[in-house]
């Protein structure tokens, strides 16, 4: 499915106000299972629910466990799911997502993402070569540049590699509401596809400046820490019942359905990637992308809600 | 910098989920089965030296345990998940080689390397803590012998242990010295274990 794209497109969804892009983002498709996508540059669309692999996708060489997580995996794509997000800091996740392909055979609709991290030294080539054989891939959609880390040897290495297609898109990182200033000043002076940074229900620091010039420049935002590190969505799952107004509102039958939906119903967010180790809380994940999502009135009603608890 | 740093909570720098953990103590046990008896064995061989006043071959005794410890569970298992088990592995290895230097260095054996009264209480129960009763912990706790966690293999029982017959075999500013990796690693895990508690 192709979404058009453009700065135009953007800055009018800008121009004409946030309150009305939350009513209905003109740029929001859903593709033939109901799974929302959202576009990225160069025309594609991109599921709003992806997958990350922190923590859960570290199994060293455990088969029983590398199995399991290619249970998940193949449940992903299953439900219409598009990007992996990985990093080498994620210990044997790469190496899990090899044998998961590799069981699987290689999903049309998957969107690989990665990062190279420090030391830079020469070396972004090197690592992404070295991620892509341990991804059995022969090339990424995405590669970012981890925690901002020597980030301006990685990015003109990255820059130079998409021009010359050996990979599609260029991105950057940061978590924890960490280093904005600098984020916002790279995001002002390069030229990025992609942005990944924290955003949830009780982090939404990047609403004021970061997430207003992705929108204005026309940058993909993926958004890290959906769950805030799981702790969110377990102790709201242990405590509170998921309030009646947001099931009839917003189809919120879960708490993941809550706090996914109010994520990548911000007309910036692109997608929110969710890390499990079980098939039946993907599905639940997955079911988040769909119809309806909250609008604006929703949202503020979210917010007020989890602040009330 | 000191800002990023204090934005990281304790389980942002455990890379692993706490079943990817205890598959690995199982793993262990898997690929080493029946060493367990005589991991066993060997530790309560040296507890009975201590207890009898024989500290030199006690420690000597204590050492290849940190070494196989050091290199089973932490080098080759558990570096797999975590980047910091290949230096707790070589800190595993270094508290066996400060073992083996202060039993070389221990005089021969006489009425007063046998433990007072106190030393022989507290000692005893902490090595008999760890050598038979922390395999207890995994099928009390449901989790059936394979979880369990044994002396010689699995780094917390050989800590705890270890500090137990430290407190018999060592006096002074030695005692200290022989249990601060014990110690350090118990500080490790437990803070592993607080980290990944739901």
């Amino acid at each position: 499915m192709s979404i058009r794209y453009s700065r135009r497109n953007a800055l009018k969804v800008f121009g004409i106000g946030m309150a009305g892009a939350w009513l209905a983002p003109p740029l929001v498709l859903a593709d033939s299972n109901g799974m929302l996508k959202k576009p990225i540059p160069g025309g594609d669309g991109l599921p709003v629910i992806g997958l990350g692999t922190w923590r859960v996708f570290n199994v060293g060489t455990d088969e029983q466990l590398m199995d399991a997580r290619a249970e998940v995996v193949w449940a992903f794509f299953e439900h219409g799911g598009g990007m992996v997000d990985s990093s080498p800091m994620y210990g044997s996740a790469p190496d899990v997502m090899g044998h998961a392909l590799d069981k699987l055979g290689h999903p049309d609709n998957i969107y690989s993402a990665e990062k190279v991290w420090s030391p830079a030294g020469g070396s972004t080539r090197e690592q992404i070569d070295d991620l892509a054989a341990r991804w059995r891939v022969d090339r990424f959609d995405l590669v970012q540049v981890h925690n901002l880390t020597d980030w301006r040897d990685h990015l003109e290495v990255l820059k130079q590699m998409k021009a010359d297609g050996e990979i599609r898109h260029v991105g950057i990182t940061t978590s924890h509401g960490r280093r904005h200033g600098q984020f916002e000043e790279i995001m002002q002076n390069h030229e990025l596809d992609f942005i990944q940074l924290t955003y949830n229900i009780t982090h939404r620091q990047v609403e004021d400046r970061l997430l207003p010039m992705a929108l204005e420049k026309g940058i993909a935002v993926i958004a890290n820490r959906p769950y805030d590190g799981g702790s969110l969505i377990r102790d709201l799952k242990r405590r509170h019942e998921v309030p009646e107004w947001a099931k009839e509102e917003c189809g919120c039958t879960t708490w993941a359905d809550f706090l996914l939906k109010f994520i990548v119903s911000h007309p910036a967010i692109t997608c929110a990637i969710p890390a499990t180790t079980r098939v039946e809380h993907l599905e639940e994940n997955m079911r988040a992308g769909h119809e309806p999502m909250p609008d604006q009135d929703a949202r503020r009603r979210m917010i007020e809600h989890i602040e009330s608890l | 910098m000191i800002d990023d740093w204090l934005s990281y909570r304790l389980e942002d720098f455990i890379p692993f989920t706490p079943e990817v953990y205890f598959r690995l103590i199982e793993r262990v046990n898997e690929a080493w089965w029946p060493v367990q008896f005589v991991a066993i064995a060997l530790g309560l061989a040296t507890l009975i030296l201590a207890v009898r006043g024989n500290p030199r071959w006690a420690l000597a005794l204590l050492a290849p345990a940190w070494i196989f410890s050091g290199i089973v569970f932490h080098l080759q298992h558990y570096a797999e998940i975590n980047v910091a088990a290949t230096w707790f592995g070589y800190m595993f290895i270094a508290q066996a080689a400060l073992l083996l230097v202060l039993a070389v260095a221990m005089g021969k054996p006489d009425r007063s390397s046998r433990p007072g009264r106190w030393r022989m209480s507290v000692g005893a129960t902490i090595s008999v803590a760890g050598l038979l009763a922390w395999p207890l912990i995994s099928p009390i706790r449901g989790d059936g012998w394979i979880q369990s966690e044994f002396f010689a293999l699995h780094p917390d029982p050989t800590a705890l242990a270890t500090i137990g017959l430290i407190v018999l075999c060592l006096r002074g500013f030695k005692t200290g010295l022989a249990a601060l990796i014990p110690i350090i690693w118990g500080a490790i895990s437990i803070l592993t274990l607080i980290a990944m508690a739901p």
